[in-house]
């Protein structure tokens, strides 16, 4: 279902869908990409997801991975090791892409993932969810 | 899965946003950006300013002149203005000298509109104002330019009725974000609209206490061309009412 583009409709429904599938509460709000971005696909905060007319899925997931490794704040954790492993988690569980590969194709690139990541506006004392 | 942290620092978060207002030393652009952004969080995490503990803060008033002595278009678009800001508005007629008066104070102000509500309710209400206007100039002159063939009475009444047409239009969209707002704040609290009617509240108890009495007034102006009035509703349309895109998050890329 999420592997087709999403339209920017039906983007709201599906970020609520996936913050109440991890069990979190106050999922950011999707609002649309200004026109006028030309290098921008999308962009995302802890509160707000900018999209556009049809994001890919993958996208979609990348972004809400930044909503989830944002703090309230504004501090981000970028591309990080936080990021890449609540996206990578986000593509195994909507995309069905496989984990092993994934991480090793990671790993080739040098590129370094926390492998329990948890989305950093949650308690620390908060049970692991994977 | 708990995010009691998050939510008291959004609580922190709000309450040092609140304070930064015109009164505090905050420009004008500072103020609306902390507005701006009180709102979305109140909005994001379902919070009421009961809860944020700003029952204390104080209420004040915003005036927006008139612009002369009769009412334009943009007028029409006040009382949805109020109640998306929730602020209460009323229109503050200027005394008019007697012809024999020659001791008549001519630097009082003019007539005027005003807001009253939250400090950060009623920066939002003029700034939204200020856009609206703007909007419709910019509007207007681009409908002129596209109907060469008006002249006189004909494009009087035509431009009228082309505001009257963005300002019904800028109304209703006011409206209807408004409610979305609150059945969007309704749906994620279990309380419902707690933070609508604490609000209120708020507002209502600190108006009583200024001494104003209102009374109602005729609408502003009526459809007088429908063609131009349509094209005015369209151009509605088109009038920039989103929160604008701020800070550092416009360089993340996807």
């Amino acid at each position: 279902m999420i592997g087709q583009p999403v339209a920017f409709a039906a983007a709201q429904g599906m970020v609520d869908a996936i913050w109440a599938d991890r069990e979190l509460r106050y999922p950011p709000a999707v609002t649309r990409l200004a026109p006028h971005a030309t290098t921008t696909i999308a962009c995302a905060n802890r509160l707000s997801l900018w999209l556009p007319e049809q994001t890919p899925a993958w996208c979609l997931l990348h972004e809400i991975a930044h909503a989830m490794s944002t703090s309230v704040e504004g501090h981000s954790d970028g591309h990080g090791p936080v990021f890449m492993g609540l996206y990578i988690r986000l593509l195994v569980r909507y995309l069905r892409l496989d984990g092993t590969t994934l991480c090793a194709s990671l790993h080739d690139a040098g590129i370094s993932v926390a492998r329990n990541a948890q989305p950093v506006f949650l308690d620390p004392d908060s049970p692991m969810r994977m | 899965m708990s995010q009691t942290a998050e939510l008291a620092r959004v609580k922190v978060r709000i309450k040092a946003l609140t304070e930064k207002t015109v009164a505090n030393g905050c420009t004008e652009a500072e103020a609306m950006s902390a507005a701006d952004m009180v709102g979305r969080l109140l909005e994001r995490y379902a919070l009421s300013m009961d809860e944020i503990e700003v029952r204390a803060a104080r209420c004040v008033q915003a005036e927006v002149p008139m612009g002369g002595q009769r009412r334009r278009p943009v007028d029409a678009c006040i009382p949805a203005i109020a109640r998306f800001c929730d602020c209460k508005v009323w229109l503050a007629r200027a005394s008019r000298p007697k012809f024999d008066d020659e001791n008549f104070d001519r630097t009082q102000p003019g007539s005027r509109y005003v807001f009253f509500g939250f400090e950060t309710d009623t920066v939002l209400a003029t700034y939204l104002f200020a856009v609206i206007d703007r909007a419709i100039m910019t509007e207007s002159a681009t409908f002129k330019q596209a109907n060469p063939s008006l002249r006189a009475v004909r494009l009087r009444r035509a431009s009228a009725s082309f505001q009257h047409g963005v300002a019904a239009r800028v109304s209703e969209r006011l409206d209807a974000m408004r409610s979305a707002r609150d059945v969007s704040v309704q749906a994620q609290r279990p309380t419902g609209t707690a933070l609508i009617l604490t609000r209120h509240r708020i507002v209502d108890e600190a108006f009583r206490d200024t001494n104003v009495r209102l009374v109602s007034m005729a609408a502003v102006g009526r459809r007088r061309i429908a063609s131009a009035f349509r094209q005015g509703w369209q151009a509605g349309e088109r009038v920039n009412l989103n929160r604008p895109m701020t800070g550092d998050t416009v360089g993340l890329i996807g």
